[in-house]
């Protein structure tokens, strides 16, 4: 994790000295330092194919259904004080309410948040952090960066997952054994790195598919980031950036009048 | 002067309602030809190679495949040879309907139910519409509709996942473009990289 943070502030630098000209297209991905990422990306493939994927196939096969869904309800019980500290910060006192409910029965009522019984109950459940907190406050998303070991994000993103980590009571909890702490923590990393992985078999197969997994991925992560930010909510005028396919007779033209495609 | 006071009103009457007429008319479009499509999907009578055919001929009437794959390859569109195009544009249509059989497989013998539609222009509307699933989640599926010379066609179709409106034609001309940049816009790579994902998804259909 720390390689993973030194990184990312790195990255941040790197691209905090790199041009600031962004497009106004919601289809477009800012991405100066695709090289780097692209690298980022390959070095990812590397030790999830030697590792990660492994675990986690083998995690999904000698496992329950119910004790993964336990596992995942856990973890997630431990990041609602986050996502409630989020919704505080985007003014969303409906989405509070449900997160300090959603916490206080499942710590409870459902055993230390490994049953969901909140959600049984229709308290709903919010997906919240420090990236989409900013998002809300308007602050650009930036360069979209690759993590490593982490993944897609951006300037914006891996900035907030910093502050979330701030936000995070168990960052601040302090046992008498100082030991047990970083094993807490490095179990709790662990355990969803291998949680989250398991959800994603599918996802990542087909991404593997694509004829372009790189661009897929940046595309796909930018744009339900942005949906998140929106939360949920599909933008103003989403038909605005379609590209034309009225000149498309153009394209038998020998004259080649037609204007060059660029969504990227 | 009656006469052309009563000429002028008619003309500003049927310019009021054009855009109106237009979207009544992709909405039906849209409407007839998807439910005809997914119904395709879901004869109980016909063999897998039969439903696929039947599901074929629909598709090439409701959507236009050859704007489509011209579309997804951009300014390669211009740069292939006739032979190349010929050859890519072949390898596309299979994968294409290869996709789609698919995706809307999901969704076979279920309602196409329109709940709206914009014009971006006079030739170009989109349809919003929502398809039940057997699983009772409804799923909103957004069908853009060109309109060229009376002829309607399906050029993109969007999935809302979450707010997130994906194109799939916009999506894939993304990663076309890359593959074509990456390959110094060869056509052969495309088309073996799109030959090897058709017969993935040929291998997987029921």
């Amino acid at each position: 994790m720390k390689f993973a943070a030194t990184a990312a502030s790195a990255a941040i630098l790197l691209t905090a000295c790199a041009s600031t000209e962004q497009s106004a297209s919601s289809s477009n991905v800012y991405d100066p330092l695709e090289g780097w990422n692209r690298g980022v990306y390959a070095f990812n493939e590397t030790v999830d194919k030697a590792a990660l994927e492994p675990i986690a196939r083998g995690y999904r096969m000698f496992t329950p259904g119910l004790f993964r869904e336990g596992v995942r309800n856990f973890l997630s019980n431990l990041n609602q004080p986050v996502v409630f500290a989020n919704t505080v910060l985007q003014g969303n006192p409906n989405a509070s309410g449900d997160t300090v409910g959603r916490f206080l029965i499942n710590s409870t009522v459902g055993v230390a948040g490994i049953f969901d019984v909140a959600s049984t109950l229709g308290v709903a459940k919010h997906k919240e952090d420090f990236g989409q907190t900013l998002g809300v406050w308007g602050v650009d998303e930036g360069a979209y960066l690759m993590l490593p070991l982490l993944g897609p994000s951006n300037v914006r993103d891996a900035f907030g997952m910093g502050a979330d980590r701030a936000f995070d009571p168990l960052t601040w909890t302090e046992f008498e054994d100082n030991d047990l702490d970083d094993q807490i923590r490095l179990g709790r990393v662990v355990v969803g790195a291998i949680s989250t992985r398991e959800q994603l078999i599918e996802s990542i197969d087909t991404l593997r598919e694509q004829p372009e997994p790189y661009i897929a991925l940046r595309r796909n992560y930018t744009s339900q980031r942005r949906a998140a930010v929106r939360n949920g909510k599909i933008e103003e005028d989403p038909y605005k950036d379609l590209p034309d396919f009225d000149d498309f007779g153009g394209y038998d033209d020998e004259s080649g009048s037609v204007p060059e495609q660029e969504t990227e | 002067m009656k006469v052309r006071s009563v000429i002028l009103s008619a003309a500003a009457l049927l310019a009021a309602t054009a855009p109106a007429m237009a979207d009544a008319k992709t909405e039906q479009f849209v409407k007839q030809n998807a439910n005809e499509v997914l119904n395709s999907l879901n004869n109980p009578s016909l063999s897998a190679d039969e439903r696929t055919a039947l599901f074929s001929d629909y598709m090439e009437e409701f959507a236009d495949l050859n704007a489509v794959s011209k579309f997804v390859i951009g300014k390669y569109a211009r740069r292939f040879t006739d032979e190349e195009m010929k050859r890519y544009q072949h390898a596309f249509r299979t994968y294409a309907l290869a996709v789609y059989e698919n995706e809307l497989d999901a969704y076979r013998g279920e309602e196409v139910v329109v709940q709206g539609s914009t014009d971006r222009t006079p030739r170009d509307s989109i349809v919003d519409t929502t398809i039940e699933r057997s699983d009772g989640k409804a799923m909103s599926v957004r069908w853009r509709v060109l309109d060229r010379g009376g002829e309607y066609q399906v050029v993109d179709v969007a999935l809302d996942i979450d707010g997130n409106l994906i194109w799939l034609a916009i999506e894939q001309q993304a990663q076309f473009l890359a593959l074509l940049d990456r390959t110094n816009g060869s056509a052969q790579a495309l088309i073996d990289k799109i030959n090897g994902m058709t017969a993935k998804l040929e291998s997987e259909r029921r």
